[in-house]
């Protein structure tokens, strides 16, 4: 059984590192304003998330 | 055939009402101007027929000074809408038909969408809508468009401009003096016959060998008013008329973009010379451009009053003036102010909230300990019950709990803003700021810092003067985001819980301090300059919608859970990697040997006289420059703690009440998430006041929590 416990840290580290790749790509390509795309805080301010891209 | 349509108005009239309720569109909808910045497109039938609804930004004028006006101008003039609708707020009719007449003076087909008209009615006025369409010239349709009410009139009355456009000219109704000079500058122009001062043939030549001759404007400017050239522009010229009125009013774009001869600029510098010095012998002083806007609001009145509309001061005192001689008194503005803050503290940090935040963490608890247990059925071997447990559970799950206290901040201020009071609390603040010499018109950014600094430094585009942007843009960090709302929830429960909301608010005051005096001492140094006038509008009281208030919680509540799955989730597990992990790749007992370790014990020594030391600590600050909340999640994963109470109790040990403060004080204003910083650099569009930004914030966050550390303990001996 112990290999469920090997697949589960598989894929929490796999499912983290593509997490992890994928923003800092995004983030590089649109300057930063990917980061507003699950920005919760962002809609306090009157702007809708379509205002930041 | 589609119908293109475009939707203008005042901001705060109710545009992105309509536009939803038109549309069936979703877009946000605030009790505060300014919430559409840039336009917004949606498609819907009208009378059976495809169209196309722009939504655009609320403008006062279609003067080019700001971003918001230059984009509403443009489309007007350069996409040439088949129909404009011109929603107009009825209880604000006198300043929003300024916005009406600009519109008609560009000839376009206008529909007036008279909007609550129910308030105006609760006022105790009538309003005869023919009258005032006849006495315009286009049809007035009165609408609510929060009831979805008059739309059918609104339809026909677009459908019909569509397909049999009416305009009419506004001019006619101006002063005898502006008609003169109008006329005269048409004349001078080649008069009327020629359709449009902007010659199209010229222009396409020029198209041609774009920049060809340095005696010209490029083509693309003088045909795209406002420099914009986007896909869509039509070959429309201006009116001539139009193009006069501008002229008269001393718009320096147009005038060169009509490409004069030397005889025209004679001929035209005369009539606005004797226009200037006939509006003189009435008001001396006074120029050309406020002669044409007293002209308009001439007709505005006259208009009006033909139309049977008494005077707003003879109207009966609303009850939006009446609570605002409370809610905007000169003396009990900003202790109300406060204290409106300082119960939203309390309520969040206080009792409610951590009642409820108690909750979420016993079921995160439930949680982590199911998850525990059952990877030890499983014969799980230490590490992957490490990185599940107290990596990916604690750090998230730390996040987590705090869910609540956010949504019961997010709940107060979406019912503050819908009901209008955050245009009160802006400009209550604006006119202590202004008093301070700081530009009024910025203060709107920097309070949507309370929100997210990145949308709050972007929203810093609507200033228009360039010095007062990058100041703005400079000082908006300071203002306390809420990504900070789960540190300060920690920290408070753990070492202040007599006074959590006090220590909440206090910190949102400092940050409003600093704020104000980095700003003075920028105004000093390297942004000197005169005020700024900023006129700004206080929308009426409106009665927030559970539909409104609920929706935009919804929203937060589902980005906060994606954030703490993704961002969060992804920064503790890499946390958690290199706490575990010594740089050569072999897991360590204790984490002081760490990759994290060593990283935190070269910069701890920094933070020494702040009171914070440790390599825990420097590294949590370090890692909320990703996100603020993974200061939080990461002290979880480095100080193994299951829960957040039991965070807070290893917390208790390793701080004191006065150098968890310093550290709160630390948080709340050194060098802003990653995030704000592209979009620092991106607005700011320099390296140098970039790093000068970060440098800034951190010097400030460094001096002041050396200062309260270094003072408190004076204090406490």
């Amino acid at each position: 059984m112990t290999w469920i416990a090997y697949a589960l840290a598989g894929l929490v580290l796999l499912a983290a590192a593509w997490i992890a790749v994928k923003g800092v790509v995004r983030f590089i390509r649109t300057k930063g304003q990917s980061a507003c795309d699950s920005c919760p805080y962002a809609n306090t301010c009157g702007k809708t998330k379509g205002d930041c891209k | 055939m589609s119908i293109t349509i475009a939707l203008a108005g005042n901001p705060n009239s109710g545009k992105t009402t309509l536009f939803n309720a038109l549309t069936g569109s979703n877009q946000y909808v605030g009790n505060w101007p300014g919430v559409t910045v840039e336009r917004k497109e949606a498609r819907f039938q009208i009378e059976g027929e495809e169209a196309t609804l722009v939504d655009l930004p609320g403008v006062y004028s279609l003067s080019p000074y700001s971003l918001e006006e230059n984009i509403t101008r443009h489309f007007i003039a350069q996409h040439a809408p088949d129909v404009v609708i011109n929603i107009v707020d009825a209880t604000n009719i006198e300043r929003n038909l300024y916005l009406t007449l600009q519109l008609m003076e560009l000839e376009r087909p206008v529909v007036v969408a008279l909007n609550l008209i129910d308030e105006l009615e609760r006022q105790g006025v009538k309003v005869d809508c023919r009258r005032l369409s006849a006495l315009l010239g286009v049809p007035v349709v009165p609408i609510s468009a929060k009831k979805k009410q008059g739309f059918d009139g609104l339809f026909a009355a677009v459908y019909q401009q569509a397909h049999s456009p009416v305009v009419s000219y506004p001019a006619r109704r101006y002063d005898e003096a502006t008609r003169a000079a109008i006329n005269e500058i048409v004349a001078a122009l080649g008069g009327l016959s020629s359709h449009s001062a902007f010659d199209l043939d010229e222009h396409r030549a020029h198209r041609d060998e774009e920049e060809r001759d340095d005696d010209h404007t490029p083509f693309a400017e003088h045909r795209h008013i406002g420099g914009y050239h986007d896909e869509g522009d039509r070959d429309f010229a201006p009116p001539t008329t139009w193009v006069a009125l501008k002229i008269l009013e001393g718009d320096e774009e147009i005038a060169g973009a009509a490409q004069l001869s030397p005889a025209q600029k004679r001929r035209i510098r005369k009539a606005i010379d004797a226009y200037v010095a006939h509006g003189r012998t009435i008001h001396p002083g006074i120029d050309q451009l406020t002669l044409v806007v007293d002209a308009r609001y001439e007709a505005i009145e006259r208009t009006l009053r033909e139309a049977g509309f008494p005077r707003r001061e003879e109207r009966e005192v609303s009850l939006s003036d009446r609570i605002d001689r409370v809610l905007t008194h000169k003396v009990l503005a900003f202790p109300i102010f406060l204290l409106l803050m300082a119960l939203m503290f309390f309520l969040t940090f206080g009792s409610v909230g951590s009642t409820l935040s108690g909750l979420t963490e016993e079921m995160m608890a439930l949680l982590s300990d199911g998850a525990g247990a059952a990877l030890r059925a499983v014969g799980s071997p230490a590490w992957i019950r490490s990185l599940i447990v107290d990596g990916v559970m604690a750090g998230v799950g730390g996040v987590l709990v705090f869910l609540p206290q956010i949504l019961i901040i997010f709940l107060f201020m979406s019912v503050l803003e819908d009901s209008g009071y955050m245009s009160r609390a802006a400009f209550i603040t604006d006119r202590l700021l202004r008093k301070l010499g700081l530009s009024g018109r910025s203060f709107i950014p920097m309070l949507m810092g309370f929100g997210c600094t990145t949308t709050a430094v972007i929203a810093a585009r609507g200033v228009e003067n360039e010095r007062d942007r990058k100041m703005t843009i400079l000082l908006t960090p300071f203002m306390s985001c809420g990504a900070k709302l789960p540190v300060y929830a920690l920290f408070t429960a753990a070492f202040f819980p007599g006074n959590r909301g006090l220590c909440v608010l206090s910190l949102y005051v400092l940050g409003m301090m600093m704020m104000i005096a980095v700003g003075l001492l920028l105004r000093k140094t390297a942004f000197r300059r005169g005020d700024t006038p900023f006129v700004m509008e206080l929308p009426n009281y409106r009665m927030p919608t559970v539909k409104n208030v609920s929706r935009r919680l919804w929203d937060r509540a589902k980005d906060f859970l994606t954030r703490a799955g993704t961002v969060i989730f992804a920064m503790s597990v890499v946390v958690w990697f290199l706490q575990s992990f010594a740089p050569d790749f072999h897991m360590v007992a204790d984490s002081a040997n760490s990759i994290f370790g060593r990283i935190g014990a070269a910069i701890a020594p920094v933070f020494r006289p702040l009171g914070f030391g440790d390599w825990e600590k420097s590294v949590a600050l370090l890692s909320g420059t990703i996100a603020k909340e993974a200061v939080v999640s990461t002290m979880q994963v480095l100080y193994s703690a299951e829960t957040t109470q039991r965070l807070g109790e290893v917390l208790a040990t390793k701080f004191t009440p006065l150098s968890a403060y310093a550290f709160l004080v630390f948080t709340l204003l050194y060098v802003p998430c990653v995030s704000a910083i592209a979009a620092i650099r991106r607005e700011i569009g320099s390296w140098r006041l970039t790093l000068l930004s970060i440098g800034l914030q951190t010097g400030t966050a460094y001096i002041v929590a050396l200062i309260v550390y270094q003072v408190g303990r004076l204090f406490a001996g």
